[in-house]
Order: structure tokens, then sequence, then C-alpha cells
């Protein structure tokens, strides 16, 4: 077997098919890009005025956040008025609710904890915001918005067919982090940076409409169709995938993506806390897809492909290991080959691809990726830390395969989320007030708890 | 702020116990589906890309003409060991035409023999050297590559060889050129190609063994790796006579030495061209001269003299000393099944197309069960090189 196979398997079959769709939609874009809008407005599509901040609420949900939520609050109300903000506490027993109050912003708590998809529900409800709001921003604490979010998202409201816009996400790579936490966020600025443009930017073209993943923490619905979304079905240990499966099952309308619509999370700078993030999501996607059977429709084949992908390249990195073994310890030590069952391995895999040919598939396809961030980003660590990337792959595949099963398993999944971490100075957001927003994953026991 | 009418506030239906059962039902058939067709993929795709796009592993047998008594035998006897021969059987005229090497009193024992051999069905390949009279020798081929007129004579006269007596294809076997016979020699080779191809026949090249363009002599320069890997079908790498009849004692195909020829043989051709020639004599040395021995012979001599038999780890080859009868020191450097092994092991890790056994005449008798051991073929019925 030729080195092609392994390249295409470590590069990915979807990221092509998608990246040339991307391709074509930002050629079709640009060309069209001064007609677009009176061409719409030829068809009928414009008569409803353009959507502004002040249609815009936003939703906090907050459970223990005393340490963060009053700066959470001024980042955002430096882009909407604050009072469009709504916070919703879920069972805190910290001064939330009244730090949140004292910022000036709508505030409320739930009777109960009843997890995070829970406490949106109910806020949803209690706060009207269906009625008096045309879209809602869901946000949450640790993530912040970067100004001209709104006045990149808010105009494909336009198009009534757009139920929801996804923002696109980008991590901080911050001074002081260790090196362990340097790769990590550099593996996953990689990540976003990969699948944004070569995938989802594909997948949300007006003429596609099939992308698996509208984030949770930083993407605007529209209102009106929150009512038909079930929002908190029991055993999901996360609702995002589930709020977007719910979109297209359902054919409530188009997903929009624009990637000057950013947001920045912060992502976990230990291995501990990244192992945890990468299960809930597995786990998540698991569950998702397990309640949500294919139909038929471009998403269930855009799904179907895409999952089929991730699965046999999971597959793929997690033998990658031994299959290195098996061709690396009889080349550099031929005795190897007369203990019992090595020869017949060694003979099975070589037969099929050698040493060479296999690290340079692997480590050449997976540079190609990262040499494409590196431009993208126009940052050369990402050269520096290349070596690393295959690694964490390999991690990200075999969580992806423990997991599987357990989407089974626990059909009242609790969660467990990363800890706490220190609160990091963010510079001031353009024209507003300087913000020290504290950036904070959630506590354990709210993310825990927001799970039903 | 602007409002817009809504249709009344109503929670989304939560599915009935009974569809959600169902549904989560079809989603776990859909999720098993799934992580089945993921399996299957990588199962199947590595074999389907392995089968349609590499012919699968060769295993060449070198007969040369004076065996051919003997040698379709063994091959009959060891049935799915190989799966294409190659007796050495034809040399050059002074005038360029195409004999046979054998001489005329021995001539119908070849005949006979490639008429069992073409019996046994697997591809025939036979072989063409240099050799006129009995002896290497260059004028004659120097004509052909000098003087297009016969070149154009020579690749047509292979041409109607291989077709009147129904080859698979040929063996060129030509050593010796010197370096500045480079340019002429791929000329010769890629027409010849050419020819072959166009009546769906195969051309197999014989190269020495080099870790280097230049290599250690301008014989080896002769060679254009790259170009003659470009043209012909399969590329036999002569990797043995590392120590030879001329030269000091030592391995006739140390492993070291192997392995990097085959790595540079790699950097200029693809690997499923590449056939890693593996000797299965060796030689006795009095002095520096010596004389090529079997390894009936060794084994006789060993046993005569009761000499030990040494492993040299770092070749990975056996040998011995012993004394003859007239006070002579003998040492003798051979190659036997397990020296054999690393080879099919090095060709096996290397991913070439296969390995070709020169020349089959009183080998260890292991020599066959180690070669379907480390290099099993596939089914006999694949054997036919139908794929190429």
């Amino acid at each position: 077997m030729s080195w092609w196979p392994v390249a295409i398997i470590v590069f990915g079959v979807n990221f092509a098919v998608w990246a040339t769709i991307g391709l074509v939609r930002l050629i079709e874009e640009t060309w069209r890009k001064r007609t677009l809008r009176r061409k719409l407005r030829d068809r009928g599509y414009g008569k409803s005025p353009s959507m502004t901040v002040q249609d815009v609420a936003v939703l906090i949900p907050a459970h223990n956040e005393e340490l963060v939520i009053r700066s959470s609050i001024e980042a955002i109300a430096a882009l909407v008025p604050r009072e469009n903000i709504h916070v919703v506490s879920d069972g805190s027993t910290d001064r939330t609710v009244e730090l949140a109050r004292e910022a000036g912003v709508n505030v409320i708590s739930t009777r109960t904890n009843v997890g995070k998809a829970g406490a949106l529900e109910e806020a949803i409800e209690r706060f009207g915001l269906v009625e008096r709001f045309e879209a809602v921003l869901l946000l949450d604490a640790d993530t912040t918005i970067q100004p001209g979010y709104f006045d990149a998202a808010l105009p494909f409201f336009d198009d009534p067919q757009v139920v929801a816009v996804a923002g696109a996400v980008r991590t901080e790579y911050e001074r002081g982090l260790s090196f362990i936490g340097k790769v990590l966020i550099c593996h996953r600025q990689r990540i976003y940076a990969i699948t944004q443009r070569l995938l989802k930017y594909g997948q949300t073209w007006r003429f596609t409409n099939a992308t698996h993943i509208v984030p949770g923490f930083a993407s605007m619905y529209r209102t009106a169709v929150l009512p038909k979304i079930e929002m908190n079905p029991p055993g999901l240990v996360i609702e995002d995938f589930n709020m977007t499966f719910e979109v297209y099952q359902k054919r409530l309308g188009r997903v929009a993506f624009t990637l000057d619509a950013v947001a920045v999370p912060q992502d976990p700078d230990n291995l501990r806390d990244y192992i945890r993030q990468i299960k809930r999501w597995g786990l998540g996607l698991w569950q998702t897809v397990r309640r949500h059977p294919p139909r038929l429709s471009l998403f269930s084949v855009m799904l179907t492909v895409l999952l089929l992908e991730l699965l046999t390249s999971s597959m793929f990195f997690v033998l990658l290991p031994l299959l290195l073994l098996v061709l690396a310890v009889p080349a550099v030590y031929p005795a190897a080959l007369s203990w019992p069952g090595v020869a017949t391995m060694h003979a099975d895999v070589a037969g099929h691809m050698s040493l060479q040919v296999l690290l340079l598939a692997v480590t050449g396809a997976d540079l190609a990726l990262t040499c494409l961030v590196a431009l993208i980003e126009r940052k050369l660590r990402f050269l520096a830390l290349w070596i690393f990337f295959p690694l964490l792959r390999v991690l990200d595949a075999a969580v992806a395969l423990y997991v599987f099963p357990k989407a089974w398993l626990s059909s009242t999944g609790r969660w467990t989320s990363p800890a706490r971490r220190a609160v990091k100075e963010r510079p001031a957001l353009a024209g507003s007030v300087a913000v020290s927003a504290a950036v904070i994953a959630p506590t354990p026991e709210l993310r825990g708890k927001w799970v039903e | 702020m602007t409002k817009i009418s809504i249709e009344p506030r109503r929670p989304a239906t939560p599915s009935t116990g009974r569809s959600r059962r169902l549904r989560l039902l079809t989603g776990s058939a859909f999720l098993l589906t799934l992580f089945l067709g993921a399996v299957a993929l990588l199962v199947t795709v590595p074999r389907m890309l392995g089968a349609g796009e590499k012919p699968g592993t060769l295993a060449v047998a070198s007969l040369p003409f004076w065996n051919l008594t003997e040698g379709p035998n063994i091959l009959a006897t060891n049935p799915g060991t190989f799966n294409e021969v190659s007796p050495w059987i034809y040399g050059l005229a002074r005038n360029g035409q195409i004999v046979p090497q054998a001489p005329p009193g021995r001539a119908s024992e070849v005949v006979s023999g490639i008429a069992q051999l073409r019996k046994l069905g697997m591809p025939l390949v036979p072989s063409i050297a240099n050799r006129t009279n009995g002896q290497w020798s260059y004028e004659p081929l120097a004509d052909i590559l000098h003087d297009p007129a016969a070149m154009t004579r020579h690749v047509n006269d292979i041409v109607a060889l291989v077709q009147r007596e129904n080859y698979d294809g040929i063996d060129i076997d030509y050593e010796d050129l010197p370096a500045t016979d480079r340019q002429v020699f791929t000329t010769f080779v890629t027409r010849l190609a050419d020819a072959l191809h166009a009546k769906g026949k195969i051309l197999s090249v014989a190269v020495f063994a080099k870790t280097t363009d230049a290599g250690d002599d301008p014989r080896n320069v002769g060679q254009d790796y790259a170009a003659i890997g470009a043209a012909a079908d399969e590329v036999r790498i002569m990797a043995y006579d590392y120590h030879w009849s001329g030269s000091t004692p030592g391995s006739v195909a140390p492993m070291p030495w192997v392995r990097d020829a085959l790595a540079y043989a790699k950097t200029q051709m693809p690997a499923d061209k590449i056939v890693l020639g593996i000797a299965l004599s060796g030689y006795d040395w009095v002095g520096d001269q010596a004389e090529v021995v079997t390894w009936i012979q060794c084994y006789g001599r060993a046993q005569k003299y009761h000499a030990t038999t040494q492993w040299d780890r770092l070749s990975q080859s056996p040998s011995f000393k012993y004394t003859d009868e007239q006070g002579r020191q003998h040492e003798v450097w051979f190659e036997n099944a397990d020296s054999m092994a690393f080879k099919l092991e090095a060709a096996k890790t290397a991913g070439i197309r296969g390995v070709y056994l020169w020349m089959i005449s009183s080998e260890d008798d292991r020599s066959w069960a180690t070669l379907r051991r480390i290099l099993p073929l596939k089914a006999p019925s694949d054997t036919e090189g139908t794929s190429r």
C-alpha cells in the first residue's frame, strides 16, 4: 500500500470535501457581495428591518459564579444594552445573584437546581424572551464576545430562513502557560482554525446548510424557534449538540456562520481538565446521535460521513502506536522477530506498509494541516509544536472511542467539569470600558448539576 | 425595540415514552452501524488498495542452465514457494545474436527443463547475460549499445524470442558496463521496455547493488537506477558478492550493506519494482583467491575437516575455517537458511516487490520452508502475473 490512503485519513476526507465547497462559497459570496442585499430585497426578503442589538437578549446561565459574574456582565454590557442582559442562577449558594442584581441586569433563580439546559429553558420561559426579543445569545460566563460579533452575525437574520447564527470560536494563547498548557491550547486553536474554515464554512453556505454543531456558549438563536426545540431531554451531558440536531431534524431552518462573529472561551490548560472536557464532548455527541436517528436530509448524509470518518480515523490513530511498534522494533532489533507472534504480526503489517512510508504519511499529512494553521493564524509556534499534534490526536481518538459505549451506559450522566482557573487580565475591548474579564471555567458543581 | 408577533408560547412537545424508545432504538442501531462500518472500512480498504495497486509478493527462482534437470523438480516439490522462474540460459554471440549459454551437448537438457517449467504454470522470464562462449564479455554488448541499428536489431531479436517462445518477459543481466555507457544503457532499457510492453510482456533488469549513485566502481555509474526503475517492471538488485572470488574473505552479503542498498534503491524507484537478490552459495578462500561453493559443498567440507561454523553477528552470515591436506588455510563464507531469513525480513520491512534466489543449486534444504514462512505468497491461482 502506498502513502496516500494514510495521508487521506490523517488529513480528512470531510475536510477535503467541505473545504472545496467552502472555497466555492468564498468565491460566490465575494462575487455577489455588493449585489447580495439588493437581490435579496428584490426577492422580497428584505421587508423586515435589520435586527439590531436592541432586539437581542443575552442569556447567561450561572452557578456559583461570584468571582466572575460581574466582569462577564460588564464585558457583554459594552456591546448590548444592560436591560437586554439576563442571568439565570441555577442553585447558586454564593453571591452570584446579588452581584448580578447590583450590575443592573435581569436576574432570576431557578427554584431547584435543574442543570444548564433546564435553567436555559426555565429562563426563556420566565423572562418571556420569546415574546420580548427576536434573538437570544446564549453565553457562558467563561466566554468573551469580541467587538464586531453582532455586526457580523445580525445581518444573517434578515433571511427569515436563518434560525441560528453560530459564533466562530477562537481560543486565546495566554502568557504564563505551562508547556503542556501551550501544547493543549495550540492543539485546540489548530482544531478550531481548521474545522471552522475547512468544515463549517462550507457546511453553512446558504445552498448547503448542514453543520453538526452550533456552539452553545457563543451562538444566537431566533427566539421564534426556541419553543419548537426540546432543549432539556433527559440523559444528555451536553446541550448544544442536541439543540443543533433539533434544528435540523425538525427542519426548523438554516444555520448561518461567519468567521467574523468571534467568541473566546477559555480552554483547559492541563491534561486532566483537557481529558475531562473531551470526554464530555465525545459522550455528548454519541448520546445526541443516539437520540436523533438519521432522516433523509443533507444533514444526515453529512453527519453519517463525518461520524464514519471520525470513528475510522479514531480507530486508526489508536492503532497507530501499535503499528509503529510492530514495524520499528524488528527494524532496530531484528532478534525481536524470534519472539512468539512477533514475526507474524510484523509480516502482516509490513506486507501493507513500511515504517518509513507510514511515518512519512502520518506526519506529512498532519504537518500539512499544521502549516495551513500556521499560515491562517500567522503564528510560527504551531510549526514549533508540530510533533505534539499527532500525539494529541492519538489521545483524542482514544477518548472518543473510550466514551462511545458510555452512550448506552450512562443515561443520567452527571459530569464533573474542569476546576476553576486563576482570573486572567484581558485586554480592554475596543471602544468599551476597560474590562478585566475574569474568564473562568465553570465550577465542577455547576456543570455537574447541569446535567439531568 | 422591534416587536414581531410570535405564535403563542408552547413548550416543545416532549416525545412520548413509546416513540422515544423507538427513536433511541433506531439511533442505537445507527450508531452501531457507523461503528461497524468504520471497522469494515479499516479492514477492507487496505486490502483492496493492497490488492489493486500492488501485484503481491514476488519470489523468483533463478535456475542456471546447468541445473535444469534438478531445478524444475525442486519447484514442483515446493509448491507455493515461488511465483516466477528465470532460467539463466541465454548469452550473446560475438555478432550480438542471442544464443544459448549451454554447450551443444547439454541443449536437450535445457529444452526438457524449460518444458517442465512451463508445466508448473508460473510466469517464465528467462535471463539473457552478456556471456560469450562461457565468459563474461563486453565487446558484443558494446557493438549493440553504440550502434543504433544494432540496438534496434537487438531489441527486435529479444521481442521476437519472447513471442516465439511465449515467455512472459525477459530478464536482462548485462554486467560490467563502463561508466560511459550509462546513457546508452538507459536508452536500450527504455526502448526494450516499450517494445515488450507493447506486446504485453514484462522487462526485468539486473543491476549491481550500490548505496550511492556513483557506488564504489565505474560499473555502478553505468546503471542509472532512476531511469531503469522508471522503464522496467522489475529491477533485480544483485545484493551479493560484497566479498567475491577476487577479494579478501568475508560475508557474501553483509546485512548492513544489504539494508543500505535497499534503502538507496527505494530513493530511486518505486518500491514495488525492487526485487532483492539473495545468494544461496558462498566462497572458499585460500588467501585472496576463492572458488564458488554451494551450500552442500560447504556442508561437506565442514564435515570432512571437522570445522565449526561461526555466526558473525555484524554481517549475519555463517563462516568456518579449515586446513586442507596440502596444509593450506581455507576460509569459507556462505549463505544458509538463517542468513537468508535476515534478507527476507529486510525485503519485507522495506515493503519492496519481492526477492529472487540466485541460483537454485544444492542450497540449504531448510531454505524453502524459510522462504514460505517469511514471504508467504498469495494462492497459486493468483500467481499468473495477470495483474501486470
